[in-house]
């Protein structure tokens, strides 16, 4: 049984701007995150959107570093809506992969879009990086 | 699609800033998608424009610089350096010729050796991939060092290049 237990949200804002004399901001990524009890594990499925580029990669690298050192090394990075990835990024990924994979856990990822698919699969990253199609898939396969 | 005869030519220049690699990536796409690149193509001029911008934004504001202390002594510190991301486009019937000036240290191009991809995912490597992500999507890069101008970077797309 899958219990949602909590969520939290932040966003990152990639450009601020006046329009009409006010302040406005263009979000560059929006990072949630879902705790999921699946009996015998905690899940944190970290859903990311908008993009992850030098700006903005620093954000989920704080996230996710955060979730590690709290402990949580059973991940699943829920990739629906975004539409850039830089290296670093991708770095970012394998360096967390790494982390948890050293504590019997693993970074797994969902819902990626046909762009990011490709760019993971020509630069290799696929082989290396668990994927799957939905969230469901990933979460069944920590059981 | 963008019908040409002659070259056209695209500047983009604006602060080296993360903030601004979304707003150059957007040109970018906009540029190749007009060509009439396909879809695969230009995520993959779009990532390597966005490697070469973001190496520009990573040495953009730090420099070491002698500064003078009262009683004429120097020390040596970091200090913010206004660089900006400096983007010179050609497109023509054939190809997407960018352009990227770099006033950071050398890039040593002839000491650049393309990481053993199999054996960086295996050791599962963090980083380091932006000049190898470069090459491989472009199809032809070349690094120039001019004193005084820095870092010249030119990366070529040929629309019928597959």
């Amino acid at each position: 049984m899958k219990v949602l237990l909590s969520c939290s949200h932040v966003k990152c804002f990639a450009f601020h701007k006046k329009a009409g004399g006010k302040e406005a901001a263009v979000i560059g990524c929006e990072i949630s995150t879902r705790t999921f009890d699946l009996g015998e594990k905690i899940v944190q499925v970290v859903d990311v959107s908008g993009f992850l580029d030098a700006h903005t990669s620093p954000q989920l690298e704080k996230t996710l570093s955060s979730l590690v050192e709290g402990g949580n090394y059973s991940l699943i990075l829920d990739l629906k809506g975004l539409d850039y990835i830089n290296s670093a990024s991708l770095g970012l990924l394998m360096g967390i992969a790494k982390r948890v994979r050293a504590k019997g856990g693993d970074l797994k990822l969902v819902n990626l879009s046909e762009k990011i698919n490709k760019i993971l699969t020509i630069l290799g990253f696929s082989k290396v990086l668990k994927v799957f199609d939905q969230t469901k898939e990933a979460l069944a396969s920590f059981k | 699609m963008i019908e040409q005869r002659k070259e056209e030519k695209v500047h983009l220049k604006v602060p080296g800033q993360g903030v601004y690699l979304n707003l150059v990536r957007k040109v970018i796409v906009d540029l190749a998608e007009k060509m009439g690149f396909p879809e695969e193509e230009v995520g993959k001029i779009e990532m390597a424009v966005d490697e070469a911008c973001s190496n520009v934004v990573q040495h953009a504001y730090t420099e070491a610089k002698d500064i003078e202390l009262k009683g004429g002594f120097f020390s040596r510190r970091k200090e913010d350096v206004e660089r900006p991301i400096d983007l010179r486009v050609k497109i023509d019937s054939e190809k997407i010729e960018v352009i990227v000036t770099d006033r950071g240290e050398r890039f040593d191009v002839k000491g650049y050796e393309p990481p053993d991809l199999d054996k960086y995912l295996a050791g599962m490597s963090v980083g380091g991939l932006g000049v190898y992500v470069i090459k491989t999507f472009m199809d032809e890069v070349d690094w120039t060092h001019k004193p005084g101008v820095g870092n010249i970077l030119v990366m070529t797309k040929y629309l019928k290049s597959e």
